[in-house]
């Protein structure tokens, strides 16, 4: 176990492991077949360390299985953010972010690289070369802690505000509202590690339908968020995982925008494949790699487009036809007793057309592009379905033979 | 600007942690594997101590028996680039600013001036989420809002006046205990127990007329999260999940929010516990509908039987049904 440590150089490497433990949290050693034994133990060993609050173990015939239990009701941060507080770093680097924080007391003080490094020898005993103090100090700089002027042929260091400097009066109700947002804003890793800079933890707000998975692709959504803000286009290297086989793909596409499930916490890139002359959607989860090509002429052109296609997306498909797929969904309301149905539809139709047909009797009416996307949507009215028509015979007949499987399932018809 | 950066590291903040405790009195080893157990990973202990006792971290001076810091206490970090960019980014996001008089936004923007938006609202399309969420634009709304924050800080009972889900108006004291949100929903929730009781009541925030802080506290501890958990039904509900249409990657992320456990029964087949109270209920059981025959409800009894009623209900509609005409 020499070559084990708690902390890590790259990301990428942990994420599929733990994407892996979060969802299939059940899958035992050997289950993880691409990988040597000695790396599913480490990785397990490391998971298990960062994690260790949230994990439970079980025993089963197929050998210890681990998986993360995680109650959204009860969780006032999201537990994987502690992934990406695992970098690695080197002795010097943690002794020099203390001693910079010590020397640099004051907004006011400022220093030279050669002040720093003999002020730390003075102070704290400790002799550093003073040109890897100034890498140090400008590195901090360019992460915003310090900020150089020149005085002369002198670079002068000195700290940027605190938060409790620059916004004195403000700055308990900026943490309150951190602690929100931490939870619930794309990238909210990010409010966490301010949280854990003034030493405070969020205890009043919680997420209901919370789904803590999509961290673990910030790295990937930084990226194409930043293309989206330059209109540049990306190669994006895709691995999906079907359960069966795992393929990789290259796309080059232009980034668009960012689909995101509520219900599931998915999330997806959506974007133009100028090789495919179509929009298309990738799951973040499975994206690899983000490479930034060069900006696309036609952006703007294209981003009108995709407007207005998005009113006709249930979901994150574009369908691969171009016929449209027309669903209509009957439904039994009783009217005055059962109006939360109808506010239901109204609420969760996505712009579907509501009708009164007759005493009790409903319509649902939309057109999309891909209607296999309402098929779990329309199950959810199970009990109340009059009809369920569309122009695609497909759906048509796996809904009913859907519907017709469960009730044998639930021995409500016979086989 | 790295998301992935040592600044943000764990042990930075166990040692932060340390240095502070070390700086107001000298701190026994015991105390400082105490703090490693508290901020840092499980093992980490194993990694920082050995760093910090024999000065390779020459961060701690030690007396024989007692520690202290040689830096003195650290200073709270400025925020870096990258978090000066996230808030800069909240200011363009509706709920950020609940929290902000415009005054006190028109600073947050000038404090943030210099930093680069990381993401628009518009770069994102929440494509399942509900149409009708809550109005934070709403005055009344962010009176409500603010006064709720207070009074959850404090432990302050409030008077709500408010309009069920139902429809019913309802007038009680309350004690305001957290704030919930949904993404799915667009809606926010109070978590609150009404006064003489200890049974959790969910309000949506868009319902409440009126709210205004009472002059009494709460005293003693409360333990939340013992609460919910009394909550949960003692039997979790049993699925069956078969390996078709990718139901099992779909139903371990659909379901990721509640707590579950989940075992391979054969190589197509998964058994799935996942546990819930009486408020999660419906919302469970539609869930489990929308995936089919993927999914098989084993138990419990009450909620078994709600998806044979469903279904039931269905096949004699569709065998009254003038609408129907089955393939």
């Amino acid at each position: 176990m020499s070559d084990y440590q708690e902390l890590i150089k790259s990301f990428q490497k942990s994420r599929n492991y733990v994407r892996d433990f979060l969802i299939y949290g059940f899958k035992s050693r050997d289950d993880f077949s691409q990988k040597s034994g000695r790396t599913y133990d480490n990785e397990r060993r490391r998971i298990e360390s960062w994690l260790h609050e949230y994990i439970h173990a079980s025993y089963t015939p197929q050998g210890k299985t681990v998986s993360l239990a995680l109650d959204s009701n009860l969780l006032h941060t999201n537990p994987l953010y502690r992934v990406w507080k695992s970098r690695s770093f080197t002795d010097n680097d943690i002794m020099l972010h203390f001693f910079f924080l010590s020397l640099f007391h004051s907004e006011d003080t400022t220093y030279t690289a050669e002040d720093l490094t003999n002020h730390i020898l003075d102070n704290y005993q400790v002799l550093f070369e003073a040109q890897l103090v100034r890498k140090k100090a400008n590195e901090y700089v360019k992460e915003g802690i310090l900020s150089s002027h020149r005085d002369g042929r002198r670079k002068l260091y000195r700290r940027t505000k605190t938060l409790q400097e620059a916004l004195p009066t403000l700055f308990p109700l900026l943490l309150l509202a951190v602690s929100f947002c931490q939870l619930t804003m794309p990238l909210g890793f990010v409010g966490s590690t301010i949280l854990d800079n003034q030493r405070v933890a969020n205890y009043i707000f919680l997420v209901k339908h919370g789904y803590y998975g999509f961290t673990l692709e910030d790295e990937i959504l930084f990226s194409l968020l930043s293309a989206i803000h330059t209109h540049h286009m990306v190669t994006v290297l895709n691995r999906s995982n079907r359960t069966s086989y795992t393929r990789e793909e290259q796309f080059t596409i232009v980034p668009y925008k960012i689909f995101v499930s509520t219900r599931t916490g998915r999330r997806f890139l959506c974007g133009y494949l100028p090789a495919r002359q179509r929009f298309s959607t990738l799951r973040l989860d499975q994206i690899q790699k983000v490479t930034l090509l060069e900006p696309f002429e036609d952006y703007l052109f294209f981003q009108e487009k995709l407007e207005k296609n998005i009113p006709f997306c249930f979901g994150v498909s574009f369908g691969i036809s171009h016929h449209m797929d027309q669903i209509r969904l009957t439904l039994f309301i009783q009217e005055g007793i059962e109006d939360y149905i109808l506010t239901r539809l109204r609420r969760e139709g996505r712009g579907g057309t509501i009708t009164h047909i007759e005493k009790n009797t409903y319509s649902y009416e939309i057109s999309v592009f891909d209607g296999n996307e309402l098929m779990p949507f329309i199950k959810t009215f199970i009990g109340r379905i009059l009809s369920f028509e569309t122009n695609n015979a497909f759906l048509r007949r796996k809904f009913y033979q859907d519907i017709d499987e469960m009730a044998k399932m639930y021995q409500i018809i016979k086989e | 600007m790295e998301l992935f950066s040592e600044l943000y590291n764990c042990y930075y903040q166990v040692v932060d942690h340390i240095l502070k405790e070390a700086s107001a009195h000298p701190i026994s080893q015991k105390r400082i594997q105490a703090i490693c157990g508290e901020i840092g990973f499980a093992e980490s202990s194993f990694y920082i101590l050995p760093k910090l006792f024999d000065g390779t971290w020459h961060l701690l001076s030690c007396d024989g028996t007692h520690y202290q810091s040689l830096t003195g206490e650290p200073q709270s970090l400025p925020l870096t680039l990258l978090q000066r960019s996230w808030l800069k980014s909240l200011l363009l996001e509706p709920r950020f600013c609940l929290f902000f008089t415009e005054e006190e936004q028109e600073a947050l923007a000038r404090y943030t001036e210099n930093a680069k938006v990381l993401w628009r609202p518009k770069d994102f399309h929440y494509f399942d989420q509900y149409a009708d969420g809550d109005d934070y634009t709403s005055p009344t709304y962010r009176a409500h809002f603010q006064i709720l924050l207070t009074a959850i800080q404090k432990r302050q009972y409030v008077h709500i006046s408010y309009h069920s889900m139902k429809g019913h108006r309802i007038a009680h004291h309350y004690l305001p205990l957290k704030l919930e949100y949904s993404a799915k929903n667009d809606q926010f929730r109070l978590l609150a127990i009404p006064e003489y009781s200890h049974i959790l009541q969910n309000i949506n925030l868009k319902g409440i007329q009126t709210v205004t802080l009472l002059s009494r506290f709460l005293e003693e501890d409360f333990d939340f999260a013992a609460m919910i958990r009394k909550s949960y039904y003692h039997e979790p509900v049993r699925l069956l999940i078969k390996n078709q249409r990718n139901a099992l990657e779909r139903a371990m992320l659909h379901f990721a929010n509640y707590e579950k456990k989940t075992k391979k029964i054969d190589e197509n087949t998964w058994e799935c516990l996942i546990y819930y109270n009486s408020s999660m209920e419906t919302e469970l059981l539609i869930e489990v509908l929308s995936f089919g025959p993927a999914i098989q409800v084993l138990g419990p009894a009450s909620f078994l039987n709600q998806v044979k009623y469903r279904l039931s209900r269905q096949i004699k509609l569709f065998a009254n049904s003038s609408y129907v005409t089955p393939s």
